[in-house]
């Protein structure tokens, strides 16, 4: 009965998303001119709406993946020959392995195939783009200051405000030495200690986190990126 | 255009949602809408203003009385109103058709408000808001205020206020500005101001407490009469002065409220908020851009800084080739490339993004990918409609110094310049990929015919083929036919006065031309000499004229002044959308002088004088606030030598236009724009003949005002 009503509630739902969606390409048109390519961002955008809608519906899935996946997973990405890097944002569930891309002086920048980047400096994130709200530049620490954990440093991030004015929002920060932690990163199993940064303003706060594995590289870290997106954890996958 | 803007709100109550989240709650009360769509309580205004930049749209209806208001914050202390009213069994008492406004059973009418904040709230102090209601319209909504409002410990919000007019008619205290002149109604449309704060005053107040974040209590007292409605038509029973209501805000763009009316009425309110200032997403989305390539330096490497590139014959050929593959998906098209050993200048076509500058960086980049080590100054110059719109110098070193410094977009601004766009460097080669261009579209449009008695909602959808072709440079063909899927226009004759019927027959066409040969030309657009352009557009210009329109136009780049004139010969097309004009047998010469002005902080004002459709002279003033992300909020209004008898209803033309980037609803970037405007009905006074791409708004995105408000976006 339960199963019978479930059934007919997703036939009515599907029926109500596709009916949508046709509504919508009727409504968007298509071309190549400039007015066309307003209609492609349309359906850009309802597709992203629809998805968001067939998301709500959707049961979780079980998140763990089994060891011999990810073991295979790494042997593929060593196979690629380059420094990987794993680039996650929880609240926009993204998820996407990079390659450096560009380099300017100590600053690289990762990508995929993907429209994003992310650019750091010693493993600092200093600039994203392509991810909407993205973080422009910013003041940001030494790598070194970071893994000792010394004192404490005046973070500015420089953002585009909804109507593409240049706004900055500054924090002042402070380190803390957290002890050893055990991280895995794609299957591997990294001994580290860990370095808490905790950062306020009388608005807003935030504590990003760093692990340092032995060898003292950068492992794994969550980094604040904006308001709107939240932490961005980074994962060094391949060295 | 009802739709596009419940589209909006849809779209911006999800993303500002999203905002919410980041932000922490403050305590404070939100101000809101009453049910004609002012700040306020429930009937009555309030000493408040909404935020700066918000655009909100509300519909309500209690008892017979329906009303629908669209109002903007105009500046944080003005705001501006439009509402439409209507108001059902008109006639239960009167019986019908005694007199001209007895002639329908609901009675429509328009209504423009303006208030003024007159002081901001204190520590101590009260807000206070000055207030005209329905101030150009047949008066029977006509009342003026003053209100002050306190909030105390974020909870509770008390206003007292003292009302004119309609909101002086309940248990009136006297004159205190003498007897209120009696009006001349006419054609409608003029200034009561004789009639301002004068006659009949009476107080109201009331009370908002804020249960929650969510919930309001509101009560208020009011000094409405409701002579008209109640009293002397009994479309409601007023049995009190006193209203109640509930409102429920779940997020930061959507109110909705319930009332008890005047002791015998249900009422309801929705209210949509937006922000016209702030894409609800934040910073535009898209593609990250390709990054700087950095040069090695000259003493590490100084055979790539040699400049024998320069005798290479192909040199451009091959750079085409590799800027073209650095730019793939930006939409950005090379036209033609010049060069020194030190120097490049590339002129360049920008089919996708909103913000010239961010077309610009893109472009940068990509030089910075392409050039050899020895050219230092990029000299950028985005092209549209063939014309040079302006140029931007930057020194590569700058954009390699500067792609991940703190206000990286400032710095780099500061370094570089914004000039006329010049003569193209001496060795300039066209690109032979650029032309010719062919593009096309297949798009959705509505006809729609607004506010008349009879129907107010008349509209008509369908699709509109276009297609342009642009041989080269500047000259373009183009052509468009529209496809009628759904209507309910009828072909009725507006105004039956004497002609000839330039714009008041429009109806006629949407009812008859389908499908419609809505535009067929040959367009040419150059510079002519430094700051100064021209355009010449010939053939089907729009649904209702043909012929030609000439155009000229003074426009320095780093000037907040601009001065045009344009000169057109046009004959009426027929009805049916084809190519004859026989059937009205009308030509007319027409044509203006435009001065553009731009105020700064986004507000800009345009005048054009000159020669209308109907043979009538006259002004037309139009002030507009443009908004850094591509947001457009307008009025404007045309007064001819055509007398309030003979334009009709309204007396003379005017309304508000609104321009949403399509960006702004999809946060990725597109130069597609959503116009629309509401204006009573079309009459032929004042009606201004429609070309397409008109001089300055092809040229404004490339005004150094306009590329500054969005400079930010060249490192986008």
């Amino acid at each position: 009965m339960g199963t019978d009503l479930e059934m007919k509630m997703t036939l009515r739902s599907r029926f109500a998303c596709s009916g949508l969606l046709l509504c919508c390409a009727l409504l968007v048109g298509c071309g190549n001119s400039t007015e066309a390519d307003q209609s492609k961002n349309m359906i850009a955008g309802m597709k992203v709406l629809a998805g968001g809608v067939a998301k709500f519906g959707q049961k979780r899935t079980n998140p763990n993946v089994d060891a011999a996946t990810l073991a295979s997973l790494r042997k593929i990405l060593v196979q690629v020959g380059k420094p990987i890097l794993s680039v996650t944002v929880k609240k926009t569930s993204y998820a996407n392995m990079m390659t450096p891309y560009g380099q300017n002086r100590n600053v690289q920048t990762w990508a995929s195939g993907t429209p994003e980047t992310v650019s750091l400096r010693a493993g600092i994130l200093v600039a994203t783009r392509g991810f909407g709200p993205d973080m422009m530049t910013s003041d940001a620490p030494d790598v070194l200051q970071v893994r000792d954990a010394s004192g404490g440093f005046h973070r500015i991030y420089y953002y585009l405000d909804g109507g593409d004015r240049p706004q900055s929002l500054g924090f002042d920060c402070r380190y803390e030495a957290g002890g050893p932690d055990s991280v895995t990163v794609v299957g591997l199993s990294y001994a580290t200690h860990r370095v808490t940064e905790d950062c306020a303003n009388p608005i807003y706060q935030f504590q990003n986190v760093y692990w340092f594995d032995g060898s003292g590289k950068l492992r794994q870290s969550d980094q604040f990126v904006s308001p709107e997106l939240a932490y961005m954890r980074l994962q060094r996958v391949i060295d | 255009m009802i739709h596009t803007i419940k589209l909006i709100a849809a779209w911006g109550s999800a993303a500002v949602a999203c905002l919410l989240l980041a932000v922490p709650t403050q305590a404070e009360m939100r101000p809101s809408l009453n049910l004609s769509g002012q700040v306020g309580m429930i009937d009555m205004p309030s000493g408040e203003q909404l935020p700066d930049a918000f655009l909100t749209v509300n519909h309500s209806q209690f008892g017979p009385i329906t009303r629908n208001a669209l109002r903007f914050q105009i500046t944080p202390r003005l705001s501006g109103t439009f509402r439409y009213i209507g108001i059902h069994e008109w006639n239960s008492k009167t019986g019908c058709c005694k007199e001209a406004v007895d002639k329908y059973s609901i009675y429509y009418d328009r209504n423009f408000d303006l208030s003024y904040q007159l002081m901001l709230e204190g520590r101590y102090l009260p807000a206070v808001t000055i207030g005209l209601q329905d101030f150009v319209g047949t008066g029977l909504s006509s009342a003026e205020y003053i209100a002050a409002t306190k909030n105390f410990a974020g909870r509770l919000k008390v206003t007292a206020g003292l009302g004119f007019g309609r909101l002086g008619s309940y248990n009136p205290i006297g004159q205190p500005f003498g007897p209120r002149a009696r009006i001349n109604i006419g054609q409608g449309g003029n200034f009561n101001t004789k009639q301002w704060f004068h006659g009949n005053a009476a107080l109201f107040g009331g009370v908002e407490y804020q249960l929650s974040d969510k919930l309001t209590l509101k009560a208020e007292y009011s000094s409405d009469a409701y002579t008209e409605e109640a009293a002397k038509r009994g479309t409601f029973r007023r049995k009190s002065p006193l209203n109640f209501g509930i409102e429920y805000q779940p997020n930061q763009s959507v109110r909705i409220g319930g009332y008890y009316m005047y002791g015998s009425e249900v009422g309801l309110n929705l209210t949509f908020f937006l922000d016209a200032d702030k894409r609800p997403g934040g910073g535009i989305g898209g593609p990250a851009p390709e990054p700087v390539k950095v040069r090695p330096s000259r003493q590490a490497d100084p055979a790539t800084w040699s400049t024998g590139w320069t005798e290479v014959a192909e040199a451009q050929d091959i750079l085409f080739g590799t800027l073209k593959n650095n730019l793939a998906g930006t939409g950005i098209i090379v036209e033609s490339l010049g060069f020194t050993a030190t120097k490049v200048q590339v002129r360049f076509r920008n089919t996708k993004y909103d913000a010239a500058a961010q077309a610009v960086g893109r472009m940068a980049r990509a030089l910075s990918q392409a050039m050899p080590a020895s050219v230092e100054m990029f000299e950028l110059v985005p092209v549209d409609h063939g014309i040079p719109g302006s140029k931007v110098m930057i020194r590569r070193s700058d954009l390699e110094n500067f792609e991940f410094a703190p206000e990286a977009g400032t710095a780099l601004r500061v370094r570089s310049d914004l000039v006329e766009a010049g003569d193209p460097l001496p060795n300039t080669k066209r690109n032979p990929a650029a032309y010719p261009r062919f593009s096309w579209s297949v798009l959705p449009f509505s006809h729609s015919l607004l506010f008349s008695p009879s129907n107010p909602i008349q509209i008509g959808i369908g699709l509109r083929f276009s297609a342009q072709y642009e041989i080269s440079p500047g000259f373009i063909l183009s052509g468009a036919v529209t496809k009628i899927g759904w209507t309910n226009i009828k072909n009725q004759k507006i105004y039956t006065g004497p002609g000839p019927y330039v714009r008041s027959d429009a109806v006629r066409y949407y009812a008859k031309a389908d499908p419609d040969l809505e535009s067929l030309t040959a367009a040419w657009y150059t510079r002519v000499a430094p700051a100064v352009y021209g355009r010449v557009t010939v053939g089907y210009l729009e649904e209702m004229f043909a012929g030609v329109s000439t155009e000229v136009l003074w426009r320095p780049v780093n000037s907040p002044w601009a001065v045009g004139a344009e000169a057109n010969y046009v004959a009426q097309r027929n009805t049916d959308g084809g190519l004859g004009f026989n059937e009205y047998n009308y030509r007319v010469a027409t044509g203006h002088v435009s001065g553009y002005y731009d105020f700064g902080r986004g507000m800009h004002a345009q005048l054009d004088v000159g020669r209308y459709l109907r043979g009538d002279v006259g002004a037309t003033l139009s002030l507009t606030r443009e908004f850094s992300n591509g947001w457009r909020v307008g009025v404007f209004a045309t007064k001819t030598n055509l007398s309030a008898v003979d334009f009709g209803e309204g007396s003379f033309d005017k309304g508000i236009t609104v321009q949403i980037p399509v960006s702004w609803l999809t946060d990725r970037p597109t130069r597609a724009m959503r116009p629309f405007t509401i204006r009573p009905i079309g009459r032929d006074g004042g009606a201004r003949l429609f070309v397409q791409d008109r001089l300055y708004d092809v040229l404004r995105s490339y005004d150094a005002t306009r590329m500054d408000a969005q400079w930010g976006r060249i490192w986008k």
